[in-house]
């Protein structure tokens, strides 16, 4: 479709003049209608500038045309001009009283809504969400410690376990693997020269495992660890009465293997 | 072959929705329409594109075609066939691919409903911005969530299926495709909102072209959240459907905003007025769904309903940038022809119950974002790692909702620009009998706390004025009466009152204890005797089952259990829960039972009206369906009364089709 064709199509368009038009409506489509309308007059008078200049057009022809899109143009702009007034005189602007109602509300409200942010802010731990609170169960944060101490993040998994046993103190899982966990790091602690800590990291995680088998004295997990730590501190005897009480428990291999070296090293009779 | 099936229609998509977006700008800027028509071809190759990857994928899935990365990453030879087909959107890759897929069918539909407009401006733009959309999110397939590419397996590989809490229950299947029919949904409104500024014509036109778009897309949205809690509350273990969680808040923020604009774009369609705002919360609502997905998709929140931790996040995050700074920059250019015509001529019309309650929604988006993202920020800024908890949202949240319920009930009843005390008071009456009747009736069931009395009160004078609205529309018009914006709508309030009743009651009125049982032992919790008759295992390939079988006076057997899903070698506490109409009663495993003597730590939470929650969300649901159907033949854009002091000058009428 060439330029001039759409021109003759907008022609068949009926003009609202700025005069007549409604301006209670201030419709801003009309006012895009217009100006779209401005713009191809605007390209058409050019075509028709460069028709006449290339000899297309003769001089009747051309100021017929020429005149009736310059008055069409006109009166759009006229239109336009018309429009962006009423929208200009439309802008209302609050009075002083109630702009500084509307700034005292909003302050206020941010300050309420500031007040209890700060009021319920806390530490984010490890696997904790930025909001809310979503409790899952007992089973599933039991999961979520070991899984950091595996990954070797060990202070966050026994501030997880210790989370855990704050609530439910006769967790013999939770128990077993804070005991051990705390074990593992006695050799970090001894490292950088800590060895008062060490210490006492040693026996605490020894207590932890102690309290787990008494409670519950089938968990095979917790025999296996503490038979480690009584061969690291040359209780012969005493390693070979966890790994024995391991095999009674029927284990799966996998415990056995681990500890098979346990089993040698103390000269346990396994058979 | 997937793979190259797959990658191909990625690239096409991209490569059609880019030439097609530029394309169009091109077209469009120079009044070329030859071009501007060839950019319908570009957005139908976008469309089969987008349905040819989701295809692909799923036949992948469904063949179990571990040469994909994405299918070894969560298939399994023996996933159940629904899980294996919601497989798909239950990691990063997959869920981009379900996206572009939406997209492609909306961007489809649009093409169909304008078929006939080809050289209209408002649509070219409109469709333009839409392409630029699918770009990116073609884009990101492209790079960061490539989800085509391909990995070796060892021979005898079964895969180890999706993360267990999405193959644990049905709703996993629906939930999502939901809320991304929502999220996405809201790309049509906003496309036309961005051509309406771009063009110029932000008048009503572009209101009325997308009025329902908005509707349905916020439909699907909260059909999308409602599901989303249900699934919360069945498979999560943890008693509640709710909990300020920030993924949880991501699909709330775009509601809020969403519901804002549902309800304001009728004062603009009537009254001309709150155009700025409009566009705004239009802007503000698509931003939100990219802010959302950037929550969920980017692995910056640690939640139960993360589900992946892709290299996508900086993208979203630059994505979320760019839109909004484009909304400011257009809203800014053509603020000189956004004015109003008018102004609110009373507190007491439907004008001002409309821009009240979007201000509360407003103040309540405000307060849910910044309790998200505050965090996030102060971590940025001092590296401080803090939380928001749940009582800062309860506490905001709460008076709030009751001025929305309190407004849910006058709105309806009041006529536009004005209404008298007489008025009024005739029109309230019933409602406010049904308040004031479902107060008496709470407390004499023996409802107490001043919170939930007050929500059933307000939640009976709002139901009563819904209810009031229908019956007069079906009373004038039969079935009629039930349909349409204004109809349809009044079923939405009806559910929005059972939602909020059933919260109020099922928050405020439940009880949650943990006790410890060995076998044959009993615990009375609220009247009720919880016996544990014996633990028992279930196994299969796929998972071991530990449950434990519960015997509850006359509500049967339950069987709460702790699951391991072999494959993945994770573990979940699966609920046992019975839903009636009165109370939930939900039952879990604190962990397995004891390997001494079968003892068992059994969390017995019993909460009243819960099911209220699911049916409100279905009416919501179902309401937003007849809101869609035509109601009352009426132009969108005609006033239904002039401003004050103009009443004598001439009738309007409004272009009713922007550019059409």
């Amino acid at each position: 479709m060439t330029k001039k064709n759409k021109a003759t199509k907008k022609k068949q368009k009926p003009l609202t003049s700025g005069k007549t038009a409604n301006r209670t409506r201030l419709d801003p489509d009309r006012l895009a209608a217009l100006e779209d309308e401005r713009d191809t007059l605007l390209l058409s008078l050019a075509d028709l500038e460069r028709e006449y200049e290339a000899g297309d057009l003769d001089e009747t022809d051309y100021q017929t045309l020429h005149d009736g899109y310059t008055a069409r143009t006109a009166a759009v702009l006229r239109a336009i001009e018309g429009h962006q007034q009423d929208l200009a005189n439309s802008k209302t602007r609050l009075s002083p009283q109630r702009r500084l109602a509307a700034t005292a509300m909003v302050a206020g409200f941010a300050v309420i809504v500031g007040i209890f942010l700060a009021r319920t802010l806390g530490e984010r731990g490890v696997d904790d969400a930025l909001s809310g609170s979503i409790d899952t169960s007992r089973r599933d944060q039991v999961i979520d410690c070991r899984r950091q101490g595996e990954n070797g993040n060990l202070v966050a998994s026994l501030e997880c376990y210790d989370d855990v046993i704050e609530v439910d103190p006769t967790n013999a899982e939770a128990l077993t693997y804070r005991g051990w966990f705390r074990i593992l790091q006695v050799d970090t602690l001894t490292e950088v020269g800590q060895a008062e800590a060490a210490q006492q990291l040693l026996s605490s995680g020894q207590r932890d495992l102690n309290l787990a088998i008494e409670i519950d004295p089938t968990g095979p997990d917790a025999y296996a660890f503490r038979s480690v730590v009584h061969s690291r501190l040359g209780r012969s005897e005493a390693a070979c009465d966890d790994i024995a009480s391991l095999i009674e428990l029927d284990p799966p291999q996998f415990y056995l293997t681990q500890t098979e070296r346990i089993a040698e090293t103390n000269s346990c009779q396994t058979s | 072959m997937n793979a190259i099936l797959g990658f191909t229609c990625i690239v096409v998509g991209f490569a059609a929705s880019v030439l097609g977006a530029g394309g169009g700008i091109v077209a469009l800027r120079t009044g070329r329409t030859d071009v501007l028509r060839t950019v319908r071809q570009w957005a139908w190759i976008v469309v089969g594109a987008g349905v040819g990857a989701f295809i692909v994928m799923e036949v992948a899935l469904f063949q179990r075609d571990y040469s994909l990365t994405y299918v070894s990453s969560v298939g399994a030879d023996d996933t159940p066939a629904l899980f294996n087909f919601a497989a798909l959107w239950s990691a990063l890759e997959g869920s981009i691919i379900l996206w572009a897929m939406i997209l492609g069918l909306y961007i489809g539909a649009m093409l169909i409903k304008f078929r006939k407009r080809t050289d209209d401006e408002l649509w070219g733009w409109a469709l333009v911005v839409m392409l630029a959309v699918a770009a990116f999110f073609f884009g990101l397939m492209l790079g960061p969530a490539a989800p085509f590419t391909q990995t070796d397996v060892p021979i005898g590989f079964e895969g180890p299926g999706p993360n267990p809490l999405l193959q644990n229950h049905i709703l996993m299947a629906f939930h999502p495709p939901m809320l991304y029919l929502g999220y996405v949904g809201f790309t049509v409104p906003f496309s036309f909102a961005a051509a309406a500024l771009i063009t110029g014509r932000v008048g009503e036109g572009w209101l009325v072209e997308t009025r329902r778009w908005a509707v349905a897309a916020w439909g699907f949205l909260t059909a999308g959240i409602v599901l989303g809690a249900w699934w919360s509350y069945e498979v999560l273990n943890w008693g509640g459907y709710w909990g300020w969680d920030p993924v949880e808040n991501a699909s709330l923020l775009p509601w809020l905003t969403g519901t804002a604009y549902i309800h304001s774009v009728m004062v603009q369609e009537r009254r001309g007025m709150l155009r700025v705002w409009n566009l705004s919360l239009l802007c503000a609502t698509f931003s939100l769904t990219i802010l959302g997905t950037f929550l969920t998709r980017s692995g910056v929140v640690e939640s139960v309903h993360a589900f992946s931790d892709g290299g996508v996040g900086p993208w979203l995050l630059v994505f979320f940038a760019v839109i909004a700074v484009f909304c400011i920059f257009l809203i800014g250019w053509r603020g000189d022809r956004l004015s109003s015509p008018g102004s609110i001529d009373s507190p007491l019309s439907r004008e001002a119950s409309f821009l009240a309650n979007n201000l509360l929604f407003g103040a309540l988006a405000f307060v849910v974002l910044l309790g998200t993202v505050f965090p996030l920020i102060a971590e940025a800024l001092d590296g401080s790692r803090l939380r928001v908890g749940r009582p800062y949202f309860d506490s905001m949240s709460r008076p709030i909702g009751l001025v929305i319920l309190f407004l849910m009930a006058a709105a309806p009843v009041l006529p536009w620009r004005k209404a008298s005390n007489e008025l009024l008071s005739k029109r309230l009456f019933w409602p406010a009998v049904a308040g004031v009747a479902a107060m008496a009736g709470a407390l004499l069931l023996g409802g107490r706390g001043f919170y939930p009395i007050l929500t059933f009160g307000l939640g009976g004078f709002a139901g009563g004025a819904a209810v009031r609205q229908v019956v007069l529309a079906s009373r004038r018009q039969g079935w009629r009466g039930f349909v349409g914006r204004t109809n349809g709508g009044m079923i939405v309030h009806v559910g929005v009152v059972l939602l909020a009743v059933g919260m109020a009651a099922s928050e405020s009125y439940r009880s949650d204890e943990t006790v410890v049982l060995t076998p044959g032992e009993s615990a009375v919790v609220e009247g009720r005797t919880f016996t544990y008759v014996e633990p028992g295992i279930e196994n299969n390939d796929r998972v071991t089952k530990v449950f434990a079988e519960i015997d509850i006076d006359d509500e049967g057997t339950y069987a709460p259990a702790i699951t391991n899903y072999v494959r993945i070698g994770a573990t979940v506490a699966t609920p046992s829960v019975r839903t009636r109409f009165t109370h939930d009663v939900f039952l879990v495993l604190d962990d397995l039972p004891s390997r001494a003597d079968d003892t068992i730590r059994l969390r017995i939470v019993i909460r009243p009206m819960v099911m209220w929650l699911w049916i409100g969300g279905g009416l919501m649901a179902f309401g937003t369906l007849l809101a869609l159907f035509p109601g009352k033949r009426r132009r969108g854009t005609e006033p239904v009364s002039e401003p004050i002091g103009k009443a004598g000058s001439a009738p309007t009428s409004a272009s009713s089709t922007a550019g059409g």
